[in-house]
């Protein structure tokens, strides 16, 4: 079972609203159930994770092997941090059922094309 | 082989926090039940019975009636039976007072029944419209103190019920990961597949001009239900005190043991006095209420906020009034005693701008400076167990007295993303 995804022109850092454009391909023996492509974010930290499915692509039955290209519109929020308690991450993650297996990418959304820093205790004044 | 495609876009939804709600009316429900059952028939004979009328009675005999289970151990109750004449007629009333039930203290008990022993001559209370209706004793029982325990579990639930209308939290829904393995592994290993965050995304379309920020809390309301609570729990505390004080010769039920177990209850009953006592004080502090030039702020804003402080200005010496980014996590931290989770919240804070810092009477009681909002930032993020909040602090140093301290959350947007047309990926 080989999956792979792959983003236009190696892309990994995405600005809100911007067009993520790519491929994804998959090669089986067995016969899958279905494949699900997923744009998602999630935290990690100390607070009790939350993650959020922002776009989905699924195919039913797909054949033994494939590619298919994929275009989600990244949305206005929220953008990838680093924080001291929590972190904003996003993903785009490959997933077949039938044999389960998974493959993903991590991406950056921020406007500044890399992610957000909350530095310790900063003051401005 | 035929193959289906679909795609779906999932966007943010909210709703209200119902669990507060609930939990409030289940406790409010359990304490409205408990006070109809216990107290209601307790309360229904005390008031019916006061117009009954005084009539000479002879005690026929008394004793301690036990009941024992496995549960509470032994209890107890004033079994006594007494005959009058009404209108010729002989009645045998068996009522002592109209506490319903068995309770602990043997020894009070006892006291009762030595004070009625059989032919003595005594007084009970007869129904006028049904002579077969009397009770011996309808005095209100110390027990009726505990009544205090089914209100406070009604206040309690009442104020959850409160807190859980007025607080908004994002929705937490149904796992969205239709057989994603790795949604699915995280939903599982303690994770909470959230559909979404609160609105903090896109901005609104329209700037809707300046705003004006004052505090929704009033502080009567704040003092007042510091005060209801402070009367319930010390209330409480204060009656076990003093009855198992006042009955402990001649009850086992208070001991050294129940004392230091009362020490915590105790302390919680002072803090909650004092923190009436500094609500109160504060009841007199001035009142700030800012004005934001623009409805909508994003990241490397500069805002003009001016602010106005109502009320003894003169007392405040120093008015600071700074912007906060924070971080806010909330996560498990362990179970209680029922096996439900607990949770905490950690917060803090990364950023942190100074908007004014005067010590001017004129100034304190009127004035307006800049927010310089940092450009490179995080907005303002709201997850079910996590968020990025810009908090509007202003805090008026006044000495020798409660500090005035008002927090205003506002929404700080990412800056304008560019239009979808010319934002694609090449």
């Amino acid at each position: 079972m080989r999956m792979a995804i792959e983003l236009s022109e190696g892309k990994l850092s995405y600005r809100p609203r911007q067009l993520m454009r790519g491929s994804f391909s998959w090669s089986s023996l067995d016969q899958l159930k279905s494949l699900e492509l997923r744009l998602f974010w999630y935290t990690q930290g100390k607070g009790t994770q939350d993650v959020t499915l922002v776009e989905m692509r699924r195919i039913n039955s797909p054949a033994l092997m494939g590619r298919e290209r994929f275009e989600f519109r990244v949305p206005d929020g929220p953008y990838t941090m680093h924080g001291k308690l929590i972190s904003v991450l996003w993903a785009l993650e490959l997933v077949s059922e039938g044999p389960n297996e998974v493959t993903r990418v991590d991406v950056v959304v921020s406007p500044w094309g890399e992610p957000v820093i909350l530095r310790e205790e900063l003051h401005r004044f | 082989m035929g193959q289906s495609i679909t795609q779906t876009s999932l966007r943010p939804a909210g709703t209200r926090r119902k669990g507060l709600v609930g939990f409030g009316l289940v406790f409010a429900a359990m304490g409205g039940l408990f006070l109809v059952m216990i107290f209601g028939p307790m309360a229904l004979g005390l008031i019916r019975s006061r117009h009954w009328v005084s009539t000479p009675c002879v005690i026929v005999n008394s004793n301690v009636e036990e009941s024992h289970d496995s549960e509470n151990g032994s209890t107890y109750r004033v079994a006594v039976r007494y005959r009058y004449q009404v209108d010729d007629r002989q009645y045998v009333g068996d009522r002592y007072n109209w506490t319903v039930g068995y309770s602990s203290g043997y020894s009070s008990k006892q006291r009762v029944v030595a004070a009625l022993p059989p032919e003595a001559d005594a007084t009970c209370f007869v129904n006028p419209a049904n002579p077969a209706e009397s009770v011996l004793n309808r005095d209100v029982g110390w027990e009726a103190a505990f009544i205090l325990l089914p209100l406070a579990f009604i206040a309690f639930g009442i104020v959850s019920i409160y807190a859980g209308i007025r607080s908004y939290s994002p929705a937490i829904s149904d796992a969205v990961s239709p057989g994603g393995e790795w949604l699915r592994r995280k939903v599982l290993s303690g994770g909470q597949a959230a559909n979404g965050f609160a609105g903090v995304w896109p901005a609104p379309a329209k700037d809707r001009g300046p705003r004006e920020l004052r505090s929704s809390t009033d502080p009567r309301t704040q003092l007042t239900g510091l005060a209801f609570a402070a009367a319930i729990w010390n209330g409480i505390v204060g009656s076990i005190l003093y009855f198992g004080g006042v009955w402990s010769h001649f009850s086992d039920v208070f001991d050294i043991v129940g004392a230091v177990f009362m020490i915590p209850f105790v302390l919680i009953g002072l803090g909650l006095i004092i923190g009436t006592i500094y609500s109160l004080l504060a009841l007199r502090n001035p009142r700030p209420v800012v004005t934001i030039a623009k409805s909508i702020l994003r990241l490397g804003d500069s805002v003009e906020v001016r602010w106005r402080v109502e009320g003894r200005t003169d007392t405040i010496s120093m008015l600071n009034l700074t912007m906060e980014g924070r971080e806010v996590a909330t996560y498990h931290s362990g179970t209680d005693s029922d096996g439900r989770a607990n949770t905490s919240t950690d917060k803090h804070v990364f950023e942190r701008v100074s908007i004014a810092h005067v010590s001017d009477q004129m100034e304190i009681a009127n004035g307006r400076s800049v927010l310089h909002l940092p450009e490179r930032s995080m907005p303002s993020f709201i997850s079910a167990n996590n968020r990025v909040e810009w908090v509007l602090v202003v805090h008026g140093d006044i000495p020798n007295w409660p500090d005035v301290k008002e927090e205003f959350t506002l929404d700080v947007f990412g800056p304008e993303a560019k239009g979808a047309s010319d934002a694609d990926g090449h």
